[in-house]
This record gives structure tokens, sequence and C-alpha cells, in this order.
């Protein structure tokens, strides 16, 4: 049911394997990511995991950016460094004011003592044991890349980083972000997708988190209405590794995000929230996958989704508990509030459980506001616009609970306190 | 855990044989493997059916020609060649049956075999029933006082020649041809089933009951079965599937339509123990069904009752069209699963009317090295307003070589739809068997407890006869599968 690689994307990736010397290194990489290109094509609705999703627009979009791509031109302004002051600078820029134990590398300059682990991680794998269509895509055309090391094992506050990555306005941008966190060391990372209106990209974050290592991992994509973003970010945790991830989506056109987190050792632990806010007509799908891999593992998730206007809401969460991972502790939750009659939620959780040691729970809603609550919002003095707003901020504020530090979390509770009144004067 | 340490005798019990392996040796009138035009003329000429159906059937055909096979369920199986298929099978003598006198003796002692309520028995279970021996309806029961009560209940071959024009009416409107590459095939094929039409205000007088059988080696069953509620009626229907023991794959694509109007209920329950294949996965039934209720009319009810137990590979989703105002639709499964068996199964709920509610119950069960996959879609539609849907699909595994999926699929486009879905899946607890165990109960007492109370929920909802066959079912299948 693929589509077939269009001529257009083939001769892009066929002049792009050799087209930047400094990542020659790449070209064994690039030609098995063409290949399966070509074996299994782009993503169309035909296939399972697109039913919801058309990148049609899109892949046509980027395909017309793809006669003249400019290598030189943006790939220094793909990843920004948010430094303490709100300064946005290039990585280079901003060498110094790295916290200590934290590396950032461009994949043009990695030295080749570090290529290796690059490598690894470039080639990171799917549950189906190949790269995702969009990865193998992106590591095809890629033009540049960031490796980041975290190497701090120092107690106290974990370093933190603050990345911005940003799309393109000509063609799809690809941008690539490798993260390696040491056994035993602490990392909190920021990530925003932004850019100017009209923008597209199609990222990859690939994270290895070491046996004993803690990532603080914060996603924020707050695009204008008019972006188009596909996005995969796949996480493996090696023994008592923990990951605590927060995901929120607030703006964008289409975006479509694959977020798979592997625990391959035992005792590894995983925490995800995410939440998504769907107006106007904004398409966001969330397709996330937690394997366990290892005996004693645990994951808990649970997803947010409002849908208002000519919102669609997509949620897809698998669980997988393979052979051999014994006395897995597993659950998933997918909570949504649907508005108005023309916004749509569309969520799948999904349980593939291969031992019988397990525990494992999903579960989802899909409802309204719930009229006793607004109600007694409005006998305590409350108008309607507000008594709706207050239940809707309680409903997603829940997941940025766990985001550390505490005036991090404030800092975004301020910014979706922003985006909920725009959107309720937009509705008004 | 090791379940041969824990529990010796185990595998003895695992490995206990399929029951109603035998087969009748019976002429049969079969045609040469092979499907084409010619093959349904064949078909539509031996059944003397009316001309729109033969026509429908080959526009079946030729859609079917140019559809692909599904491939997205979790199921893995060799490519079914469809060239190899005869797709006609009925036994010889047996025109003009008058009664069970006439009937061939041998194929009376097969329903024995069985334990199909036929004759003296039929009697005793209150039960009418519209017995189908590969593909021909053989005979039929309690037809009289039927009658009386205005209630049609015949093969779907007889319907077709004697009420054609309900046939007519109804044939494909729930299951449109071009629904699926099975349902397609099915339209083009199919060679017998069953045909209910309760009249308006009519509560059917008994429950109504069919046994199918697969028999003829290398024959695929096709059956259709077509059953329609008139306004304020009400029918219970009932289905039970076993089959003899074939070293080669069946395979089973029937379509079921169920229509109900205005204040009708139709209840639908089936028990499906087809031949599982043995321990190695060798043969076994390839069970490709669709199901499908309309609620056509405001405060119609639909419920589905299914246990399933046989077959290698079940790929089977009873849905409901909630269309008519506060219409309901039900469905409560139990799927079992043991050795290589791979199940992928649930149900469908599309809301379309005002108020309309459902409710899924779904329990798998997986044992050896078997797959048991839940998938159903809840979809509610704009103009669906209040709907409501709770769905509850649990599973449980038994031994760590079996697997259990579960695929919810949720699509809501109205606010004021409440829809909510939990899954849990566990193995039976330690301390669960270890208290059983302790009262007295031997280990697989104490697993047939703790399953049978697992199950409850949907035994609940069928019949008396067939709560007791299930049970005994999923204690013949399940039997020492957990240590």
């Amino acid at each position: 049911m693929n589509t077939v690689l269009s001529p257009a994307w083939r001769d892009a990736c066929q002049r792009n394997r050799d087209a930047i010397p400094q990542l020659t290194w790449l070209t064994g990489l690039r030609d098995s990511a063409l290949s399966l290109l070509s074996s299994r094509g782009l993503p169309d609705s035909g296939q399972e995991d697109w039913r919801y999703t058309n990148l049609a627009d899109y892949l046509q979009r980027g395909a017309a950016g793809l006669i003249d791509p400019d290598h030189a031109n943006d790939s220094a302004a793909q990843l920004q460094l948010i430094l303490d002051d709100g300064r946005a600078v290039s990585p280079v820029a901003g060498a110094h004011a790295l916290p200590a134990g934290i590396e950032l590398y461009s994949l043009r300059e990695l030295g080749s003592e570090l290529r290796d682990h690059a490598a690894s991680l470039l080639a990171g794998k799917d549950r189906e044991g190949e790269p995702p269509a969009l990865a193998a895509l992106n590591l095809a055309l890629l033009s540049d890349g960031w490796y980041l090391r975290s190497t701090s094992t120092a107690t106290g506050t974990p370093p933190a980083l603050h990345l911005r990555l940003a799309g393109s306005r000509a063609g799809i941008a690809q941008l690539r972000l490798l993260v390696d966190v040491a056994p035993g060391s602490r990392l909190n990372l920021r990530i925003e997708h932004q850019g100017p209106a009209g923008t597209l990209a199609n990222a990859v974050t690939q994270i290895r988190c070491g046996a004993g290592s803690h990532l603080d991992l914060l996603r924020i994509q707050d695009l204008p209405a008019d972006s188009l973003l596909t996005e995969t970010t796949q996480i493996e945790l090696d023994a008592d590794a923990t990951l605590a991830a927060t995901s929120l989506d607030f703006g964008g056109q289409l975006v479509r995000q694959d977020l798979s987190i592997a625990l391959s050792g035992p005792g590894a632990k995983a925490n995800i929230h995410g939440a998504f806010l769907v107006d106007g007509r904004r398409h966001v799908d969330n397709h996330t996958t937690v394997e366990h891999r290892a005996p004693d593992t645990s994951s808990r998730e649970i997803f947010h989704g409002l849908a208002a206007g000519h919102g669609r809401g997509v949620f897809n969460g698998r669980i997988i508990v393979r052979p051999g991972a014994v006395r897995t502790a597993s659950a998933l939750n997918s909570r949504n509030l649907l508005l108005e009659k023309t916004a749509e939620i569309d969520t799948k959780p999904e349980l593939e459980i291969y031992t019988d040691d397990v525990r494992c729970s999903h579960g989802a809603t899909t409802g309204q506001l719930d009229a006793n609550a607004l109600f007694y919002l409005r006998s305590r003095g409350l108008g309607p616009a507000e008594a709706r707003q207050a239940l809707i901020t309680a409903f997603l504020h829940a997941t940025l609970a766990q985001i550390v530090p505490e005036d991090l979390s404030m800092q975004v509770a301020a910014r979706l306190q922003a985006r909920l009144a725009a959107m309720s004067k937009a509705a008004s | 855990m090791d379940s041969k340490v824990q529990n010796p005798g185990l595998d003895e019990l695992v490995s206990r044989r399929y029951q109603h392996g035998f087969v009748t040796d019976i002429e049969s009138d079969t045609v040469a493997p092979g499907h084409s035009e010619d093959v349904i003329r064949f078909i539509s000429r031996k059944k003397e059916e009316p001309e729109f159906l033969l026509e429908w059937r080959l526009k079946a055909y030729r859609h079917w020609l140019t559809m692909r096979e599904p491939e997205w369920a979790r199921l893995h199986y060799p490519p079914i060649d469809y060239q190899d298929i005869s797709y006609y099978s009925a036994p010889k003598k047996t025109p003009g049956l008058k009664s069970l006198d006439e009937v061939d003796p041998k194929l009376l002692a097969t329903y024995e075999k069985l334990g199909v309520p036929l004759h003296e028995r039929a009697r005793l279970a209150g039960v009418a029933v519209d017995a189908v021996f590969d593909s021909v309806s053989v005979t039929t029961t309690f037809r009289d006082k039927l009658a009386a009560a205005g209630v049609i209940f015949c093969s779907f071959s007889e319907a077709a020649r004697e009420h054609p024009e309900l046939v007519r009416q109804y044939l494909g409107t729930v299951v449109p041809y071009r629904d699926n590459y099975f349902a397609a095939l099915n339209s083009a094929m199919f060679t017998d089933g069953s045909f209910v039409y309760i009249p308006k205000g009519v509560r059917c007088p008994m429950e109504l009951s069919t046994y199918f059988r697969i028999n003829q080696a290398k024959t695929g069953q096709f059956e259709r079965t077509l059953i329609i509620a008139e306004e304020g009626s009400h029918v219970s229907y009932l289905e039970g599937c076993t089959a003899p023991q074939r070293d080669e794959n069946q395979l089973h694509a029937a379509v079921v339509e169920l229509v109900a109007l205005k204040d009708a209920t139709i209840k639908y329950s089936t028990v499906q123990n087809w031949y599982p294949g043995d321990e190695n996965g060798v043969g076994g039934i390839y069970n490709f069904v669709t199901k499908r209720g309309d609620c056509r009319g405001a405060n119609s009810k639909i419920s589905w009752t299914q246990v399933e137990a046989g077959s290698a590979i079940t790929w089977k989703y009873p849905s409901c069209i909630l269309r008519g105002e506060n219409s309901v639709g039900e469905f409560y499964s139990v799927a079992v699963t043991n050795n290589l068996q791979q199940a992928d199964t649930g149900t469908k709920m599309i809301h379309i009317g005002r108020n309309t509610r459902s409710t899924i119950v779904s329990k798998g069960i997986a044992a050896g090295r078997s797959q048991s996959s839940y998938r159903g879609l809840v979809k509610v539609l704009p103009t669906a307003e209040g709907a409501r849907n709770f769905t509850q699909c649990d599973s449980l595994l038994m031994g760590s070589h079996s697997a259990a999926h579960t695929f919810p699929y949720m699509e809501i486009r109205h606010p004021g739809a409440i829809v909510e879905h939990e899954a849990t899946t566990s193995k039976i607890g330690d301390d669960q068997l270890f208290y059983c165990r302790q009262r007295g109960l031997s280990q697989e007492d104490a697993v047939n407890l703790i399953v049978n109370g697992f199950c409850k929920q949907v035994f609940r909802e069928l019949p008396m006869e067939f709560a007791v066959e299930a049970q005994n079912l999923l204690n013949v299948s399940l039997e020492g599968a957990v240590g």
C-alpha cells in the first residue's frame, strides 16, 4: 500500500549522499536509509499508523522545496541555544555558556572518537526493527545535526539546557539531535519548536540514557498556525535509568509526533505526561510507544487532549511488553475534552503483551466539561466563559506538575494560560 | 514460571484431543475447486435462486476480483489459494425431505455426537433447530409453532425462493457486497445460511438455534444469515459450531446481517468451537466473519454475545450501527486461544442517532503460544447527541509464551458524548490460586473457577443451555494451562 518514493525525493537523497565532505562518515547509513525508503516508501494514510493523519500536502510542499537545496544556508539557524537571559545564540557562540559536564557538537565537527556513539544513535530502529520512514528520510537528507553529551554526575539540581529547533520555509528542514546521557549522569533538557509562519520541519531526536542516569525532558511545540511538523523521538533507557518526559503541543497546523521509549535495562522507569490543544483547523497527532524489553521495568503515561473549533486531536499510545520482561508494571491513560461538535478526537490506547507476569492497564475517556462542575462555579459567581476556562485549565494543568524546576513549571503554566485565553477569545 | 514443574500431569490435560473430530462418510455433490462466474451460476442454479440474486452475486464477484486481502489484523497465516477451494458441497439425496425419518441416519448420528438438540432432545430443550450440514439446510423443526406466530425461520435458499421480496429488500443493506474482502467473497459464493423474519409486535415464542458444520474436505463454508425484526418484535438467536478434525486449513467466510426496526430487540449468541488445529498449529479453520447489526428504528436494541474457543484464525468484529434514537448496542465476548491459535476479534459501535448507548465487555484468555487481540472501534458522529459508551476489555495470560493485545479505536465527534475505555492485562494471581488450593481445590478446578469468574459477566448474557456449553468448552480448552 506504500507510495513509491517519487523521483524527486530519490534524486534529492542521492544528491545529498556525498554533498557534504564533513559528513562522508554517514554515507553507509545514508545508503541503507535510502534503500529502506525505496522499499517502504513514505507514509500514506493507507497505512494503519497513518490512518488519521494525511501527509500528502506536507510531502508535496516538501518535494517542491527540494529543487534547490542550499546546504550552507540555514543549518546554523536550525538549532539555537537559549541562554538564561532569554537570548538565542548559535551553539558555537554559546559554547562558553554550556553548564559543566555538557558538550554540544555539530555533526560536521564531530571528532572521530564520538562518531561511533553518534552513528549508533542515528541508526535507531522502531518496534518493527527498522528505522521509521521519516527518520530514514531525515538521515538521507540531513545537512547537519547535533550531538549532545551529558557527563555531569554532580548532586543537587541537574544541569539544565534549553534548545530551540526551527524549521524552514523553503522545503522541509531536516533537524537531528542526538543525546547521550552518560551512565550515572543527570540532565534537564528543554526542547522548543519555534519558527516563523509557514515553516516545515522533519525533526528526529534520539536519546540514550545510560545505566542509572536521570533525564528530565520537556518538549514544547508552539509553532505558528500554518506550520507543519513531523517529529520522531526515540529514547532508550538502560538499567535503572529514569525518564520524566513532558510533551506539550500548543500550536502548528499539522503536527505528528512519534515518541518511542524503550526500557532496555532492568529497573528502568519512564514517566510520560503529554497535553495537546487543537483549535482552529489544527491537527495534532501523537503516537507513543513504550516498549518494555527487560524485567522489572515500569512506565506510566498520561495524555490530556483538548479539541475545539475544527481541531482534530489524535492520540495513539502503545505499550509493548516483550517476552522475558517479567514483573513489568505499566499504565497508560488518555483523557480528552471535546468542546465543540466540529472538533474531533481519535484515541487508541493499545496493549501488546508477550509475557504473562505483568500488570498492565490502560484507559481512555472522551467527554465534555462536567455540567455540575460548571454549575458550581457559576453559583460561586464566575461568568460562563470564566467557569469554562477554570475547568479547562484544571484539566490541562495536571500535565505541568512534573516539570522541574518549579519556576519553569510556572512559566509554562503562564504560557498555557495565555494560549487558553486566546482560544476562548477566538471562540467568543 | 515453569508450569511443568509445578503442575505434573499438565501436559496430558493440555494435549487433550479435539473431542468433536470425526468425519461423516456421506456422498457429497461437490464442484471442482476454483472460483469463476460459472461456479456462481452453478450455485445459483442449484439453489433455484431468483434472477436478482444471481445478478447481485455476480456484481459482488466482479468487485471482489478488484479487492486486496486485508493485512492490518495481527494474524499470521500462509497465503490462501482461493482457486484451491471448492465453493459448493451438498449432501446428496436431500430433495423433498418431509420429516426427520427421511434424513440419512448417518447425518443424524453426526448430530448425536455433536449434541445437537434435534429430534427428542430438541423438544426437551425447547429449541428449534435449523441444522446446516455442509451448506444445505437439512431439516427444520418447530416450524408449525413458529408459523402460528407468523415467524419465518428457514434456510436462506428457501427464503430466496419463497420470500424473494424480503430478501431483495434487506440483503446487503447492512453489509454491502463492497464492504470488505471476505464479505465480498461471501456475497458472491454463499451457499446457504439462515433467514429469520419476525413480524410486527411479535415476541418469538422460542430461542432460535442453528448449528453449522463444516464437513467435506477442502470445502470452504460461506454462510449468509439475515435476521429482520419488525417494529416492536423480539428474537433471541443462537448459533453454535463444531467441526471435524482436518489436516488442511479450511476457509470460512460468513456474513450475518441483522436489521432491528423501531422498538425491536435482537439478541444474537454464538458459541464457536471449530477445529483449532493441533498442538503444532497444523490444520484448523480460518474464520473470517463479518457480522453487523443495524438498529434502524428508535429504541431498538441489538446484543451480540460470543464465546470464541475454536478456529486456528479468528477474524471477527460483530458490530452495531446505532442509527435510531435511543438505540442500544451491546457486545459481550469471551475469546479463548490455546496452542498456536490466533484471534483478532472485537466489535464496532457506530453512534449516529441521539442518545444511543453501547456497552462492550471483552474477555480474552491466551494460553500456550497463542495470540489473542481485541480490536474495537467506537465512533460517535456529530449527530449523536448524548451518546454513551462504556468499554471494558480484560486479558488473562496463561504461560509466558502467550500474547494478548488490545487495540481500541475511539473516534469522537460530538462533545456531548461520553466514551470510556478500560483495559487490564494480567495472569491468574498466585494468591488467588493459593487460596483455592488451600481450600482443597485441585489445581485445575482452581483455574476453572477463576477463569469462569473472569468470564462470568459474559456468560451471564448467554441463554441458559449455551452458558453451560460455554463453560464446559472453556474448561476443556484450558484445563491445566496455568501453573
